[in-house]
């Protein structure tokens, strides 16, 4: 391959490689949100709060699924 | 008023590809403004005094090394990029403070840590460390 078809082929992933990077500290945002809920939600249940009123009436499943990673 | 959010000035010819690193950059918090061509990354660089410039090298008006000094001129921490490896030797010659090979984000990253480095350690009454 050569230099310029090495470049060309760099160039056209550039964008790829931002929109990825996006869509990571997207992930990572919603993660530190769903991470903040679950620990509310212990600490809510520790001090003997119903588990249901503890996560504001929600299923603390999709909180689980976002931490899992999907 | 200042926020304090570091303004990053995106030189890029490439409006899609433009658009996308203002994003991603405003996500890492930064403050971003953008040129199309040299003649306005000129224009805009003493005019908004930006902290750090992102340079795409390959700029339809005039060529990217040699915009570098004239960037550097107006103080900013100047990163540049291209999809050619061979340029990072010239960028830095030019006095470019990091070169990053497309499509490589984690090396961006990691020149946008160096220039918050090089920004403190040039803040003004900041002790020199024995």
């Amino acid at each position: 391959m050569t230099d310029a078809e090495l470049a060309h082929r760099r160039d056209r992933f550039w964008l790829v490689a931002i929109r990825g990077a996006r869509l990571r500290e997207l992930a990572r945002r919603e993660q530190a949100v769903a991470r903040w809920h679950m620990r509310r939600a212990q600490r809510l249940v520790a001090r003997g709060v119903p588990a249901k009123r503890a996560t504001g009436g929600r299923s603390i499943v999709p909180l689980a699924t976002t931490l899992r990673g999907r | 008023m200042t926020t304090g959010r570091r303004l990053v000035l995106v030189i890029d010819d490439d409006a899609e590809g433009r658009i996308a690193l203002r994003e991603l950059l405003a996500m890492w918090d930064y403050e971003t403004d953008e040129a199309h061509d040299g003649t306005r990354a000129i224009e805009m660089s003493l005019e908004k005094r930006p902290d750090i410039v992102v340079l795409d090298l390959g700029l339809p008006d005039r060529s990217g090394v040699e915009l570098i000094g004239r960037l550097k001129a107006a103080g900013g921490f100047v990163i540049a990029y291209s999809g050619w490896h061979n340029l990072e030797a010239r960028a830095r010659a030019a006095g470019a403070d990091a070169f990053v090979l497309k499509p490589n984000i984690q090396d961006l990253r990691r020149a946008l840590a160096q220039a918050d480095v090089v920004r403190i350690e040039r803040a003004p009454g900041r002790r020199k460390s024995q």
